[in-house]
């Protein structure tokens, strides 16, 4: 019998299942809408837009926005480049469409104020929530936290 | 070049190398290595750790390994930790 080394080789994950989840750019879409709801509102509430008091809440919303827009397109990339894999495009061939487009209404979102960009994004994270959990082979169901 | 005896402990590799499997390696002596090619390496992120994937990609400043498992949460590599420098490498699967 032949004399050889033997080692040890990991076939492993570092992450168990679930480190993803498209729960967190759901919930970061949806302060993105709230922000840009209360935006709106406040506009035409009639309040004195040249107080101190709303601008300062004006500020403390388009921060948020901007914030809350940018993390959800971090986390809508990190589900793209690092859960989503070629041979995922078979059974969604507008994978990658869908995610740039949802990326591209972050950065809408966060230039704007547009309450329909807003929900288009919550409509594409609901979207890629669908194609996230029927590649995992799992049915969950879309939920808002707002 | 010597033989390499090799435990595979997960999944990530499945179903081609399964958890518990013993396969022997070739030890890295600078061969050329092809796309396809099951590799043994340390882990780039945690040097102590050996693993083993597939070559993807061969580039010059190393290589894109995977899993071969089709789960996506089953498998860490250069989806997480980028290219696998040549200096890691430890054998090739025979």
């Amino acid at each position: 019998m032949e004399n050889k080394p033997t080692i040890e080789a990991f076939a492993h994950c570092d992450g168990p299942c679930g480190v993803y989840d498209p729960a967190s750019a759901r919930v970061a879409a949806e302060a993105v809408q709230s922000m840009t709801k209360k935006m709106v509102a406040l506009s035409e509430s009639g309040a004195d837009s040249g107080s101190a008091s709303y601008i300062n809440t004006m500020s403390r919303y388009a921060a948020i926005k901007e914030e809350e827009s940018q993390k959800c397109k971090h986390e809508l990339l990190v589900l793209w480049t690092d859960f989503f894999k070629p041979q995922h495009l078979e059974a969604n061939p507008d994978l990658h469409n869908t995610f740039w487009q949802a990326a591209k209404l972050c950065s809408a979102c966060k230039v704007e104020v547009s309450e329909q960009h807003a929900q288009e994004l919550m409509d594409a994270v609901e979207n890629i929530h669908k194609m996230f959990w029927s590649v995992k082979g799992r049915e969950v169901s879309w939920i808002r936290a707002s | 070049m010597t033989t390499i005896a090799v435990v595979v402990i997960g999944d990530s590799m499945w179903p081609t190398l399964r958890d518990g499997d013993t396969f022997d390696a070739v030890s890295y002596t600078n061969q050329v290595i092809y796309e396809g090619d099951i590799v043994v390496f340390n882990d780039p992120t945690h040097p102590s750790r050996i693993c083993v994937k597939r070559v993807v990609h061969v580039k010059q400043d190393g290589l894109f390994v995977e899993g071969d498992n089709p789960d996506p949460t089953a498998s860490t590599d250069s989806h997480n930790y980028g290219l696998v420098s040549y200096d890691l490498l430890i054998g090739m699967k025979r």
